[in-house]
């Protein structure tokens, strides 16, 4: 999360999404043990002889090591130890995690328990026998040799999935590269993609095939700004994620007076490389009127401790990679890009080159506030990757 | 795979390289990645499928809207002929 300290002449917005308690470990218990349209997890484990729990990357809030240790119990109550237990991180194409940030993820117990696997959609994956396109989907085989397979995913507004966790760990999140830029270029194409999930396409066919692949169990979590978990939903792995994006969307709704001069869009909780802060644009899409006035200014911040990152497809080299363009979505508005850990000859890789860079966050919000207008109306969007902004009028 | 209608081809390369990309497009090979080569994205795919509806005088059913369908020049027009 990026700091910042900023005087200028105006009204300044902070829209923080709203609060909700954080949960206590007694009521994440009590979900996983009652989960939604499906048996639980100690009756699922019995007569298993090894499971699997997917977990998303740390591009992803999901603090997966508060919720590992209790499914790990209900499984050693039904006898299936956590040595047979194996944990994937689902990376899609994204980049591998070293050890220590691993930890982390899964947290002490299951690191140290647990057969921990990060997936490598370049590496040798399980066929499946499952046609997708004209290729057969491949997948993670310690995923696929599991008798007993589960997820745990953050449910946050998707760009193209809706929303994310559930069956997107499966597709993308342990497929081959070919399937995960197949179901990229439908996106891109504007094939899929919608936020209801019930009518997203994307969404509907990840479901099918991780099914089919014997996906059964997901936990679905939600987190605030501190990365702790303020609600959980276990379950069937689609009864239970359609569940958790209803939840999801009074977790992230948050009304705005729009139009301003400048917005701030700050990439949390997907700040961890700049190459996820396109994802803050997610945050306008259930707005009825643009953000900004005509000649309003787009500033994105990313703390981008990692860099410019990594993402097999979208990466320099990678099958989905163009070099960047300016962005038909803000209408001509310009962008501004501030990212304190990068340098501007590895972010023009990313961002095209009208847009201004910035390393220094104090020089952007000098350099802002002289063509601001005076008074200014600005925003601040503190964690633009999970928000869902919409207008006041239009607040249920 | 049938030989190609070379018309359906050019018309939809005329087609492409009327839109305003801001890409050009005069060089690319009909079994090109349109979305690769920058000539279509999800805000002009949907006047794509207008167009093929329109000049071909087609109904584009949902399950056919896969990327295979509509990736080249040459991918639409095989689905193209494969509808007439």
């Amino acid at each position: 999360m990026l700091a910042m300290d900023w005087n200028f002449q105006g009204t300044l917005d902070i829209l923080s999404p709203p609060h909700f308690p954080v949960w206590q470990e007694k009521q994440i218990v009590e979900a996983l043990e009652n989960p939604v349209d499906i048996a639980p997890l100690s009756e699922l484990a019995q007569g298993k002889n090894t499971a699997c729990i997917i977990v998303d990357d740390l591009a992803r809030p999901t603090p997966a090591g508060s919720v590992i240790p209790h499914l790990l119990q209900q499984m050693e109550t039904a006898g299936l130890p956590p040595e047979r237990v194996s944990i994937v991180v689902a990376t899609g194409t994204h980049g591998k995690l070293p050890d220590h940030l691993l930890e982390k993820k899964v947290g002490p117990e299951a690191f140290s328990r647990c057969n921990i696997v990060i997936h490598d959609a370049k590496a040798e994956l399980a066929g499946t026998g499952i046609l997708y396109g004209k290729e057969e989907l491949k997948t993670n085989s310690t995923f696929w040799n599991a008798e007993l397979k589960l997820g745990i995913g953050s449910v946050l507004p998707h760009s193209f999935a809706g929303y994310s966790g559930g069956a997107k760990l499966v597709l993308p999140g342990l497929a081959n590269v070919q399937a995960t830029a197949r179901s990229h270029k439908f996106v891109q194409m504007g094939l899929r993609g919608g936020q209801d999930p019930n009518e997203n396409r994307f969404r509907l066919e990840a479901e099918r095939l991780a099914r089919q692949m014997g996906l059964e169990f997901i936990v679905c979590v939600f987190t605030n700004q501190q990365r702790e978990i303020t609600g959980l939903v276990a379950g069937d792995l689609v009864t239970a994620h359609r569940q958790a994006c209803v939840e999801a969307e009074k977790q992230f709704q948050t009304p705005c007076e729009p139009p301003y001069d400048a917005v701030l869009l700050n990439a949390f909780p997907k700040d961890l490389d700049l190459i996820q802060a396109e994802n803050v644009f997610v945050c306008l899409k259930k707005l009825t009127q643009p953000l900004l006035k005509e000649d309003g200014i787009y500033c994105v911040t990313c703390a981008a401790s990692e860099g410019i990152g990594h993402h097999g497809l979208f990466e320099p080299g990678g099958a989905s990679y163009r070099p960047p363009q300016k962005k038909r979505n803000l209408k001509g508005r310009p962008l501004w890009m501030i990212s304190p850990n990068v340098r501007e000859e590895d972010a023009r890789k990313l961002l095209f080159e009208d847009y201004p860079f910035y390393s220094d966050i104090d020089q952007a919000l000098k350099d802002l506030s002289m063509i601001l207008p005076k008074p200014a109306k600005v925003a601040v969007v503190p964690c633009a990757t999970m928000q869902q902004l919409i207008n006041t009028e239009s607040k249920k | 795979m049938a030989s190609l209608d070379t018309s359906i081809q050019d018309q939809v390369r005329q087609y492409l390289l009327q839109q305003p990309l801001g890409t050009d497009l005069q060089d690319l090979a009909n079994d090109e990645s349109l979305l690769e080569a920058g000539a279509i994205d999800s805000a002009s795919m949907v006047d794509l499928i207008c167009f093929l509806e329109s000049t071909f005088k087609m109904q584009i059913e949902e399950e056919d809207m896969i990327p295979e369908n509509f990736d080249s020049i040459d991918a639409i027009a095989e689905y193209v002929q494969s509808k007439q």
